[in-house]
């Protein structure tokens, strides 16, 4: 068959040759807008209650403050005593969270921290976690395994924005930026759709996470890497790429482990030279 | 945001919401298609201010195409892992393609896909569904032009090649041997 004969096979194939009759029952425009602004309304509400929560507290605030400086100056002898020195992981709030804004921070916080431990304390027991790719099904090593080593590869996360779509599930926009990685593979980090869910201990139960934008990518940079690694370090190149073998829409990935970030960074030394 | 943010949005919602939801659906089934398209009308709202409208819909598609692939390895770690631990397989989003076959033409063409790289694969697709040019072919892949033109030029050679049916093995003439009944 020629070449033409087979690429009108495969225009001939398609499964909705017409998308106009196959979106018929689309949702309007106007009722998805307005699906969007109930979310930033819901957000709204969870604040203002938040916000007549907290005139209810302020009431008992002198009574309050006099018996908070005597705990605080309690405790802080205590911690003192305690603790023989700084601790990151200190700085890492623990469940119960209030409002699955708070679990965002913490789970975003954890990460840049590679502190698998503080990581595994943020969720519940028969917590869901999307960011592990597993199906929430892992051993707590390899929980710990993967946040230690997103920090060892210098990977940093940062939240964008976030909206409460309920008082127990916020959505959210987050960028995961990998300096080494990003310049290996010519990209500029990912940006990310987050949404996490807490439960009514407040501890997080489930985390969802979906690709929104990967980047640019540069792929004669990341051919140019993939053969480096080929010439200098074939042991260390057959570990790359080793979850992408079934993926539909294949796009290369220069996966940086703690083994070979120090051989890409010689690599980007090379190249950039 | 711009107060004409809405009106743009509900044209270009209108103008492009049926072919992003098509190129969802010849990808992934009519249940996730739905969500990876209103997904990526979400983030066509939050970025409006940014987007360049000649090439929205190549735009869009990129959006579709990261949400997808995020979406299928997601989907095929899990289902890998739940294979080992219960030893059969698990649900899955089944691409169209392998779920809607009207013609025996169409699943011979289906079959020959299959036996492409996934790259090659979606080159193709974006060129003969969706009618897309080589540099929105590479806006949609990330890739350079030069680059989506080689590749789209391969995959169709390696199609065609697949779809030719083998030559029939040429056989020799020889005259019968006198033992075969064949003259002396």
């Amino acid at each position: 068959m020629t070449i033409d004969a087979a690429f009108a096979a495969l225009v001939e194939a398609n499964p909705i040759p017409d998308p106009r009759s196959y979106a018929k029952h689309r949702l309007e425009p106007a009722a998805f807008l307005t699906a969007t602004r109930e979310r930033t309304k819901d957000m709204q509400t969870i604040d203002q209650q938040e916000s007549r929560q907290k005139a209810r507290q302020r009431k008992w605030q002198p009574f309050a403050a006099v018996a908070a400086f005597v705990l605080v100056i309690a405790v802080g002898v205590a911690a003192a005593l305690a603790l023989s020195g700084g601790d990151d992981a200190a700085n890492i709030p623990a469940p119960p969270f209030d409002t699955p804004q708070e679990a965002v921070e913490a789970w975003v916080a954890a990460q840049n921290a590679g502190d698998g431990e503080a990581y595994l304390l943020l969720f519940a027991p028969d917590a869901s976690d999307g960011a592990l790719n597993q199906g929430g099904i892992a051993s707590e090593k390899t929980i710990k395994d993967r946040v230690e080593m997103v920090a060892a590869t210098e990977t940093v996360f940062s939240v964008v924005e976030c909206v409460a779509e309920s008082a127990a599930q916020a959505k959210c926009v987050m960028t995961r930026h990998n300096p080494v990685w990003a310049i290996s593979s010519g990209t500029s980090g990912s940006e990310e759709s987050v949404v996490l869910t807490i439960d009514k201990s407040g501890a997080i139960a489930r985390v969802g996470v979906n690709l929104i934008d990967g980047g640019t990518f540069d792929e004669a940079r990341h051919d140019a890497y993939l053969a480096f690694m080929e010439a200098n370090y074939p042991d260390l190149r057959a570990e790359l790429n080793r979850n992408w073998a079934s993926d539909p829409i294949d796009r290369p990935a220069a996966d940086i482990g703690r083994e070979s970030l120090a051989a890409a960074r010689e690599f980007n030394a090379q190249y950039d030279g | 945001m711009d107060p004409n943010a809405e009106v743009r949005f509900t044209r270009l919602y209108k103008a492009y919401y049926a072919d992003v939801l098509a190129y969802c659906a010849r990808r992934v089934n009519r249940a996730d298609a739905e969500d990876v398209a209103n997904e990526v009308f979400t983030v066509l709202w939050r970025k409006l201010d940014g987007i360049d409208e000649e090439s929205t819909i190549a735009w869009l598609y990129g959006v579709a195409h990261r949400t997808i692939s995020n979406r299928w390895r997601g989907n095929s770690r899990r289902n890998r892992l739940r294979e080992r631990l219960d030893g059969f397989g698990a649900e899955t989003s089944e691409p169209v393609d392998t779920v809607v076959v009207r013609r025996d033409e169409d699943r011979t063409v289906f079959d020959a896909m299959a036996r492409l790289k996934p790259v090659d694969q979606e080159v193709l697709r974006l060129s003969a569904w969706e009618e897309l040019s080589a540099p929105q072919i590479a806006e949609v892949v990330g890739c350079s032009v030069s680059a989506a033109e080689q590749r789209l030029h391969r995959a169709k050679k390696r199609l065609g090649k697949i779809l030719s049916p083998p030559l029939e093995p040429s056989v020799a003439i020889h005259p019968l041997t006198a033992e075969e009944g064949g003259r002396p």
